[in-house]
């Protein structure tokens, strides 16, 4: 047992180890939502069987044995970080002046202003096909 | 019960990114075709990781999220039609 604590170290490694897997999940799932946020052309099948690979790779399987809690943490951390990202750009289009709902079909936003450039970024897709 | 929310969450995710993929109906069979091939790799890879049982939850979790991230995208382009210029 660890000094002043009244669990076994063996448990308290555990705790840890769950925490730690499930925030590595947290940063995928953020940066699983960043990458496509940013991709460059419509989301293409190539894309989504990427994600399969680093979602659940071998990476992962290397740092978390299969049928395993961990495997488990990875899995609630990366939904969570996914999501989170979600909720988030929402508030903030939400928030932003001029901005509406579209911004996700197809990056929408209001027209610059007098001492405004654009910086080349991009939003959800170059173009929403579905209403050509 | 960590593996079956584990398997949950890579059922959410999963199916919400299919539901960024564009369905046309001048290529309906190719990808309904891609789409299914792609969802049995990811119940695969979740069955691997998980275990069999987690197949389920995975797979009814994939189909909620895609379902939901559809309609509202669908209901998405009714509100905020694009605006026809020359």
């Amino acid at each position: 047992m660890l000094q002043g604590s009244s669990l076994p170290a063996i448990e308290i490694a555990k705790t840890v180890q769950l925490i730690g897997a499930g925030a590595f999940g947290a940063v995928v799932g953020w940066y699983v939502y960043y990458i496509n946020r940013w991709r460059k052309d419509d989301v293409q099948l190539s894309d989504i069987v990427t994600l399969v690979g680093a979602i659940g790779g071998a990476a992962v399987l290397a740092l978390f044995p299969a049928k395993s809690d961990l495997f488990g943490a990875y899995g609630i951390g990366l939904a969570a970080g996914f999501f989170v990202y979600f909720f988030i750009l929402i508030v903030m289009v939400n928030k932003s002046p001029g901005f509406t709902a579209a911004w996700f079909l197809d990056g929408r936003a209001p027209k610059l202003g007098p001492n405004e450039i654009t910086s080349g970024g991009r939003a959800m897709s170059i173009k929403d096909q579905t209403d050509s | 019960m960590i593996v079956t929310f584990g398997a949950i969450g890579f059922g959410l995710v999963w199916g919400w990114l299919l539901g960024f993929y564009d369905v046309r109906p001048e290529k309906l069979p190719a990808t309904i075709t891609s789409l299914a091939g792609a969802s049995v790799l990811g119940a695969g890879v979740t069955a691997w990781l998980g275990g069999f049982s987690a197949s389920a939850p995975f797979s009814v979790a994939a189909l909620t999220a895609l379902f939901v991230h559809s309609q509202w995208r669908s209901e998405l382009r009714k509100r905020h039609r694009k605006s026809i210029t020359p």
